[in-house]
């Protein structure tokens, strides 16, 4: 009994810790200090690993999703709605999610592994015993830079897939162009792009929160650490995808 | 850093790095989709243990059920996007009751072999790498080979085969995830109406679109575990190492998965196109 108590209140417990910190960010976001040649730094080196996997991962979902769109198109005989399917594709739905998936997957890596590699090096603590915070030196940044990245990502893939879809449709299945660019507004307006960009900063939040608390709970030696990363990764991406729907859904319910 | 020639590495331009990174990975895959008869014929054992292991995960991940949780869980949501968005826009062109059509052909074609190629990565790949980084750092794989196993058959060989035998299992519950969340969401969400639900979705749910996406998930393990396996089994560097080791790994394996994907999706589905709205 006590165990299966204790199995229940392992998770919760780190929920309670991860919420926590975040409180403690937020708090010392605004009240302190802000590290920015930190910010700065953590900024440039989160778009710099996720630059070529964001244009590669975004290659491959929204081409695909143009292409296999447009045979229904084809065979509803709209071909000319090939647009304004591109922009829902896009701007709406994968543009958010791709940019998760790379910020997470990505740059979440990258962090988690940094700070998990300082933690069991027991920098955190030197950092701790020289009356340093952690959270304010090295949490806040990273999650002004996750966003900030993610915003600037997000983008770069609804323009991306934008300007992959009107190449693919047109030069590979026959859209006309004229047709593709006047469809675009059909479905897309500012509010979805306000939306999808509200969706990448809650994702981009997200994500540097878990690689964070992951990388700054860190026990055990070497696999402790790979397994850090990969929990980080595996628990971003579970509870994005739900986020996302709900996101979706409120959207529905509103606009 | 290598020992053997210090100094050299700094000399060396950077596309010749690139092209010399090329040659380690495809010479690596070649021995290692080269060793499945041996990894097959001498450690059987160890591949149904790889399998229940890739099935339930490990650690803290094993507590909620493993990758078949995850993955599953993964493309419920995505199944529910597919579905809500593709009533919120056919219900904006007046065609809403045709919404059960989209969802189907949303959820079987793109939402669920595009999520569970991502969720693959995160979860089997990831924790490949992390698994065999260790083992690395550890130098367990370093006393095998002392021993006279040759250790790339066995460690690397026997996980891209486990990986391809439990995806089945694997992508069974993934699909029937993403096909209940349409339901749900459809029938007791917006109120498409049971029967007008069953009649579309079954009515344009082709059973070939299944074994496709089941095509293109098979290419997309073989390569995530290929990817991690080639990560984890050259990790360097101390525990550091291990978790960098597992980064550099999903960034490689999520831009490769997606670039199968659309690569295998193109090339199915303009020779068969099974959707034919007139029947």
């Amino acid at each position: 009994m006590a165990s299966g108590l204790e199995l229940a209140a392992k998770p919760t417990r780190a929920l309670g810790d991860v919420l926590a910190m975040s409180l403690d960010a937020l708090v010392i976001m605004f009240t302190r200090r802000f590290s920015w040649r930190e910010a700065i730094q953590q900024a440039w080196f989160i778009a710099r690993v996720s630059l070529v996997p964001t244009l590669l991962v975004m290659l491959g979902f929204t081409l695909l999703v143009i292409f296999e769109v447009n045979l229904l198109l084809k065979d509803l005989g709209a071909l000319d709605l090939a647009g304004g399917i591109a922009g829902i594709a896009s701007v709406q739905q994968i543009g958010p999610f791709v940019t998760v998936v790379v910020v997470a997957g990505a740059g979440g890596t990258a962090m988690c592994a940094d700070l998990a590699a300082r933690t069991i090096r027991e920098e955190i603590a030197a950092m701790q015993v020289l009356g340093i915070d952690p959270i304010q030196r090295l949490v806040v940044p990273r999650m002004v830079a996750a966003v900030l990245v993610s915003l600037v990502l997000n983008i770069l893939i609804c323009a991306g897939g934008l300007v992959g879809g009107y190449f693919f449709s047109v030069y590979l299945q026959g859209v006309t162009p004229g047709a593709y660019v006047a469809s675009i507004p059909l479905f897309t307006g500012i509010p979805e792009l306000f939306v999808s960009m509200f969706k990448a900063f809650v994702f981009g939040l997200i994500a540097a929160i878990i690689a964070c608390y992951r990388g700054l709970n860190v026990a055990g030696g070497s696999k402790g650490v790979g397994d850090a990363v990969n929990q980080a990764v595996v628990i971003t991406v579970a509870v994005l995808v739900p986020v996302s729907l709900s996101i979706s859904l409120v959207q529905f319910a509103v606009l | 850093m290598s020992t053997t020639l210090p100094r050299l590495g700094s000399l060396r331009s950077a596309s010749e790095r690139a092209i010399e990174a090329i040659g380690a990975q495809g010479l690596f895959y070649a021995r290692v989709l080269g060793g499945i008869p041996r990894a097959v014929r001498k450690h059987p054992g160890e591949i149904l243990k790889l399998i229940a292991e890739l099935g339930t995960g490990t650690g803290a991940l094993a507590l909620i059920g493993g990758s078949v949780v995850i993955v599953t869980s993964i493309t419920f949501f995505a199944g529910a996007v597919a579905a809500a968005q593709g009533f919120e826009s056919s219900s904006s062109i007046g065609v809403g009751s045709l919404s059960p059509l989209l969802a189907a052909f949303f959820t079987a074609r793109l939402s669920t072999p595009l999520l569970a190629g991502v969720a693959l990565s995160v979860t089997l790949g990831a924790a490949t790498t992390s698994q065999l980084g260790a083992m690395r750092i550890s130098e367990e794989i370093d006393a095998l080979d002392v021993m006279a196993i040759p250790s790339l058959p066995y460690l690397a060989t026997t996980r891209v085969v486990a990986g391809m035998i439990v995806i089945t299992p694997l992508y069974v519950f993934a699909t029937l995830g993403g096909f209940l969340a349409d339901y749900l969401l459809l029938v007791f969400f917006y109120d498409v109406g049971q029967g007008n639900f069953s009649h579309y979705f079954f009515l344009y749910l082709h059973p070939l679109d299944i074994v496709f996406s089941y095509i293109q998930v098979l290419g997309m393990v073989v390569v995530v575990m290929l990817v991690h396996t080639y990560y984890g089994y050259n990790a360097k560097g101390g525990p550091a190492g291990v978790g960098e080791a597992v980064g550099r790994s999903v960034r490689a394996s999520l831009s490769g998965v997606m670039i199968v994907n659309l690569l295998i999706g193109m090339a199915i589905y303009s020779n068969f196109n099974t959707f034919h709205l007139a029947g």
